[in-house]
């Protein structure tokens, strides 16, 4: 089951990815082992890249008896999975989830870290961090706040 | 009872008639009588007035040349005791004149004399008069000069301290506009500063600086273990 979830996430990086890709992989998978349909006829190109992406033993590990029964165990362990909220100051689109979902795993070490990538403009640039409820500021509205009383003294050196 | 005749009215006016002719004549014989007697009397009145007149007038005519002879009389009197008092009058007259003349004289020397003290006197006053004033003149600048000089100092003194206070209480305005000025640019300029930012960091950073800054903040978080 590990291997199964840990298979998906390699190159799945948030939570939102993650769930649509399950959505999608249990509807291929329904249509490859019910209706004998080897194609996905709703997915985009990007979807049928991760389908195609995936390894030819991954599909071995799903038949007709145990579809639903994997499913049924995956989902709830998705919903386990810690999450890491990144706030950024700007939309991230697939692109960028696509260079800051490994960039997130290295610099942490967690090869199977997901993200959850929302937007707060009045961060200005960089991002803030929320883990298991604790909210970080690593921001530059928080880079301005701690050297604010630094700031304030160059300001007035140009008021006088 | 007796009848009267029918004419017995007028046998009474007969009657009457005749008693008054009878007695008018009776009447203007008396008169005549008596013009005649008022006659002789006014005759003789007549003569005798004439006698007295004559009489008079002879009386008159004396007391006239009588009275001529005294008023001759009077006259050369008069013309006499006249001269006599003209004469006096002239001695008199001419002595008072001399008297007069010479107090005239007297008394126009003492004028001339006494005009001549009174222009002295005039001219002294005069000169001690416009001394007087010039010295109450030079008194009154004295003290003008001094009130408008301590004037001035006490008005220079004011409204320098005026001025002093103005300055002062400009400064003190100024230094409070500046203190809350920049108290409110402490209070907004981190504000101003992240308003800004975002309008311009929106724009200006490349995915590449964001991925960047991004990366440093993991960085960060590693370090401090936030994620375990």
């Amino acid at each position: 089951m590990n291997d199964i979830l840990n298979t998906i996430l390699e190159t799945t990086y948030s939570l939102t990815q993650l769930k649509h890709r399950v959505r999608l992989l249990k509807s291929y998978l329904e249509k490859a082992i019910f209706s004998a349909q080897a194609k996905e006829e709703n997915a985009n190109q990007a979807d049928l890249n991760w389908l195609n992406s995936l390894p030819d033993n991954f599909f071995k590990n799903f038949n007709k008896d145990n579809i639903y029964q994997i499913f049924q165990i995956l989902e709830p362990q998705i919903a386990k999975l810690p999450v890491l909220i990144i706030y950024l100051a700007f939309e991230a689109d697939d692109q960028v989830l696509s260079q800051l979902g490994p960039m997130v795993r290295k610099t942490q070490q967690n090869p199977h870290l997901l993200i959850d990538v929302k937007v707060d403009p009045d961060i200005l640039a960089g991002c803030a961090l929320s883990w298991k409820g604790m909210y970080k500021d690593y921001s530059l509205r928080a880079k301005i706040e701690e050297k604010k009383s630094e700031i304030m003294e160059n300001f007035k050196q140009f008021l006088r | 009872m007796i009848n009267l005749p029918a004419n017995l009215p007028l046998i009474i006016l007969t009657i009457s008639a005749l008693v008054s002719a009878v007695l008018y004549l009776r009447e203007y014989n008396a008169r005549k009588k008596l013009e005649g007697q008022s006659e002789k009397v006014l005759e003789e009145f007549r003569e005798k007035g004439l006698e007295g007149l004559h009489q008079s007038i002879q009386k008159s005519q004396d007391i006239i040349s009588q009275a001529e002879v005294e008023g001759v009389k009077v006259v050369a009197d008069t013309r006499f005791h006249t001269s006599k008092m003209e004469k006096g009058y002239e001695d008199k007259l001419g002595e008072i004149i001399n008297n007069s003349q010479a107090a005239i004289n007297n008394a126009q020397a003492q004028l001339i004399q006494f005009m001549a003290d009174l222009q002295k006197k005039s001219l002294d006053f005069e000169l001690a008069s416009q001394k007087s004033t010039q010295d109450r003149i030079s008194q009154m600048f004295e003290r003008l000069e001094q009130r408008l000089s301590d004037f001035l100092v006490t008005t220079s003194q004011k409204t320098t301290s005026s001025i002093e206070l103005e300055v002062k209480a400009s400064r003190e305005l100024i230094e409070s506009y500046k203190e809350q000025q920049l108290k409110l640019i402490d209070e907004n300029i981190l504000a101003m500063m992240e308003q800004t930012l975002s309008i311009v960091l929106g724009k200006k950073l490349s995915l590449k600086e964001q991925l960047d800054l991004i990366y440093e903040a993991l960085e960060k978080a590693k370090v401090e273990k936030f994620i375990v």
